[in-house]
């Protein structure tokens, strides 16, 4: 009972996290009081006050509005490479696994080098090779990031291929497609959830890292990571505000899609795990 | 013509090792027949080639040498159109029920899957009705169709995949170990079961399993086997009552002890 | 001097997603020390977690009601650290599936070894010499190639007698064998039973077997007690249940094994649920009207034989 009351805690409290931070990025334009990117001189660097409560920027714009608008970019980025490596991750995974053999040997070479370069390093090269636009940004999180899904694609795929239902679908004359599309995937799904929740979590850090680097979204752009470094970084002994409402927006903001995860890995394990004999 | 299924010297061999250098002989020139609505059943302990020899029949393995014939006709050498029809003629029962059925599915998509697989019935009605007529001969309700898998107890489980391969309104039953997952009182159910269900509709059984007195009571014909190869062969009298073969007596022993 | 093992009023449930699940209602029962105890029942009779309550070992959703006594020791309220000294020491386990018990990447020698060192009672020079013995005991010719090697090199019967070995490492008074024939032929059925009989004779221990072999507990049981969905509805010797079964689902179990002509028991019957009464009563083909209403009492006959039926009292 107590395990329960601690997941539904933890599901409730990152549940509502997750949500405000989504509604608050997706209704940006009501919520926040001021343009984000209007700059006013004669304002800048202003503490926090009535007018502005979480204060101004170097350039005199509001920050509050800054923060409500920041998650946008790097949040959008972040789902739309985390389903880009995905997708790529579960067709070359299944492909691996289900074919064996040949196929898989060379699969496995591949992503051993993937996976033998460093990851941070490889995205820095790419990105300052390509130049900073959102598809080279994606395309760099795909690079790096597709070689953990279709690892982890492959030994399920594995798994689930030696289950007698296969077995028995391949006596009746089913066809590999309809194996895999049908009973294939269903029955990793729950493993690809978990695995999709969590990577997104890393993956707005990877961009927020990108952006601090001052290689990911570009500055006239409201984002998290850009408000921590750009000219932050050298007013932070004056005007400290400026790190503060960014920073814990990010903290929260991956710490719950975390929590989500690990929710959703513990609330399938205990699906599958039915008493039934012991 | 009375046999539905013939082996002639049927092998398989398994090579590993790096090199593929070591192989074992799985299954070892093994001949036998079925013969049109009899049980013929397979006796061996574990490890003695008697599932590798089903999936060999299924075609989940292909054969080393040999001709597997399946009314006549050589079932490697089937064209495309023939072989789905043979996969339908030929269906196979698992030792472990739970994990023939797909998790992840209602029982009814399982049900149907074959269905449509098959293209057996043109509307979901009709589809329906030949699963609610099946269900009823094997004595389920149909308000389990509507679980899953996890939910439903070994029997029910065991019934269901039959009601399964019956959809197809096969001619050859392949039963490996069907019951050895289950309570006594439920192989008893389904060994009954199994006997009307070949009285009603003509099936031939290839019944597998390591205890000879269930075949005592299911069937017609036995074949012993022992590392890959068929030592005995002979009708259920024959080897009950005057086992020639050391192995076959060996077996038949471990049984009597227990009286 | 082994003492008795002592269960009063155990009640095991587990909270699922779907409610409460009931393992183990209200059993009251001893085993005798020197005694091999069978316990029968069909899978989801709570057999096993009856048989796993005993040593504590269940997963932690599992709610345990009532008391168990090893002689004067209550073992549920015992703190962990007294319990794991009984746990090995006192009260052996031989594990279902032996294969999937031993551990695949270490050595058996460090695995015996480990079973000896634990509750350390000697140093390894003696541990050495004792793992030989008890190899040798355990039917192995040469147990130096044997100490050597993993469990995967060996066949089933092999990891059978290892296990075994490994749960009478310490020489335990008592001894709980969990489904030690499940999945296996018959041969190896033969040998299994050898181990057990030979457990018994040279350690003098006493031993509670889990199973739902009939054969086994007939052949290897001094008494035997049956379980039907977490209730001990029969009891007695081993010899009278099976000539002379009293209930009427140890008569249909008896009935269905394949030499006494494979009748199944009948499925519940849904005229008769819900109901109030004996829990066998949906199946039960001897039941009257008055068995869905009460609920029988434990009656002990004359004869010492115990049994939970409305025909009896």
């Amino acid at each position: 009972m107590t395990q329960r009351k601690k997941q539904a805690i933890k599901l409730i409290a990152a549940g509502t996290v997750l949500a405000l931070i989504v509604l608050m990025t997706i209704f940006a334009p009501y919520l926040a009081p001021y343009d984000p990117t209007a700059v006013q001189m004669e304002q800048r660097l202003l503490a926090p006050n009535a007018a502005h409560p979480l204060g101004t920027d170097a350039l005199g714009r509001d920050v509050l509005s800054r923060v409500i608008y920041g998650g946008r970019a790097s949040l959008l980025l972040a789902v739309v490479a985390t389903c880009c490596s995905m997708g790529a991750g579960l067709f070359i995974g299944v492909l691996a696994g289900y074919c064996e053999g040949i196929v898989d040997t060379i699969i496995s070479g591949i992503s051993n080098i993937f996976q033998g370069l460093p990851s941070t390093i490889l995205m820095i090269a790419l990105v300052g090779i390509l130049g900073s636009s959102n598809s080279s940004i994606v395309l760099a999180l795909v690079l790096t990031s597709w070689v953990g899904f279709s690892r982890l694609v492959r030994g399920e795929v594995l798994k689930v291929k030696q289950a007698l239902y296969i077995e028995g679908m391949r006596c009746i004359g089913a066809s590999h497609w309809r194996i895999i599309w049908r009973h294939i995937l269903p029955n990793i799904r729950t493993t690809l959830i978990v695995l999709f929740t969590t990577r997104v979590g890393r993956v707005v850090l990877s961009v927020a890292g990108l952006s601090y680097l001052g290689l990911g979204i570009q500055p006239p752009t409201p984002d998290w990571g850009e408000m921590i470094s750009g000219s932050a970084r050298r007013y932070f002994r004056s005007a400290p505000h400026l790190l503060w409402a960014p920073g814990i927006c990010i903290i929260l903001l991956t710490l719950s899609i975390h929590l989500l995860g690990d929710f959703l890995r513990d609330w399938f394990d205990v699906k599958q795990d039915l008493v039934k004999e012991l | 013509m009375s046999d539905i299924l013939e082996l002639r010297a049927v092998c398989r061999t398994f090579s590993h090792g790096i090199f593929h250098t070591h192989t074992t002989k799985a299954v070892d020139r093994v001949s036998f027949s079925l013969e049109r609505g009899k049980t013929f059943g397979l006796v061996g302990n574990s490890g003695c080639g008697k599932t590798t020899l089903s999936r060999l029949i299924t075609r989940v393995l292909p054969l080393t040498s040999g001709q597997i014939l399946f009314e006549g006709t050589d079932i490697t050498r089937f064209p495309r159109p023939q072989a789905k029809h043979y996969h339908r003629a030929v269906q196979m029962i698992f030792q472990n029920p739970e994990a023939s059925l797909d998790p992840s599915m209602r029982l009814r998509d399982s049900l149907l899957e074959p269905l449509s697989l098959h293209h057996i019935g043109h509307t979901q009605t009709e589809r329906m009705e030949r699963i609610a007529h099946m269900l009823k001969l094997v004595g389920l309700p149909e308000s389990l169709l509507s679980r899953y898998p996890h939910q439903i107890s070994g029997g029910e489980a065991q019934r269901l995949v039959i009601c399964r391969a019956l959809l197809l309104e096969p001619k050859i039953l392949l039963l490996d170990e069907p019951t050895a997952m289950l309570d006594v009182s439920v192989q008893a159910s389904i060994l009954h079961l199994l006997r009307a269900l070949q009285q009603e509709l003509g099936l031939t059984y290839l019944y597998i399993t390591h205890d000879i007195e269930l075949l005592a009571w299911i069937s017609d014909r036995i074949g012993v086997m022992q590392q890959g190869q068929l030592v005995e062969l002979g009708s259920r009298e024959q080897i009950l009552n005057a086992p020639a073969h050391p192995y076959t007596r060996a077996l038949l022993d471990a049984y009597t002890h227990w009286k | 001097m082994t003492p008795d093992i002592t269960i009063k009023d155990l009640s095991v449930c587990f909270e699922t997603a779907q409610g409460t699940v009931s393992a183990v209602r209200d059993l009251s029962t001893t085993f005798h020390a020197g005694r091999i105890s069978g316990i029968i029942g069909e899978s989801g009779s709570g057999k096993s977690i009856m048989g796993m309550s005993i040593l504590r070992l269940l997963p932690n959703t599992a709610k345990v009601t009532g008391s168990c006594f090893l002689g004067k020791d209550e073992l549920y309220s015992m703190p962990l650290k007294e319990l794991r000294k009984v746990r090995g020491a006192r009260i052996g386990l031989i594990p279902q599936n032996p294969s999937a018990s031993l551990d695949p990447v270490m050595k058996i020698r460090h695995q015996l070894m480990e079973a000896i060192l634990t509750h350390g009672r000697t140093d390894r020079k003696a541990a050495a010499q004792q793992l030989t013995a008890l190899l040798t005991q355990f039917g192995f010719d040469d147990p130096q190639t044997i100490l050597k090697q993993y469990a995967f090199q060996m066949s089933g019967g092999m990891n059978q007698r290892l296990v075994s070995a490994l749960g009478l490492a310490c020489q335990p008074g008592w001894v709980i064998a969990d489904e030690p024939t499940k999945g296996l032929d018959a041969i190896l059925r033969n040998q299994v039973y050898t181990v057990l009989r030979q457990i018994h004779e040279t350690y003098h221990s006493s031993m509670i077997v889990i199973t739902h072999d009939l054969d086994l507990a007939c052949r290897l049981c001094d008494d035997i007690r049956v379980l039907y969905q977490g209730q001990l509805i029969e009891q007695g010797s081993a010899q009278e249940i099976m000539e002379t079964p009293l209930h009427p689902y140890t008569l249909g179990l008896l009935n269905a094994m394949p030499r006494r002509g494979m009748l199944p028991i009948p499925p519940p019957d849904p005229a008769r649920l819900p109901h109030t009464g004996c829990i066998f009563y949906p199946r039960c083909p001897q039941a009257s009207a008055r068995c869905g209403q009460e609920v029988p009492p434990e009656v002990t006959l004359e004869t010492g034989r115990k049994v939970r039926c409305l025909l009896y009292v």
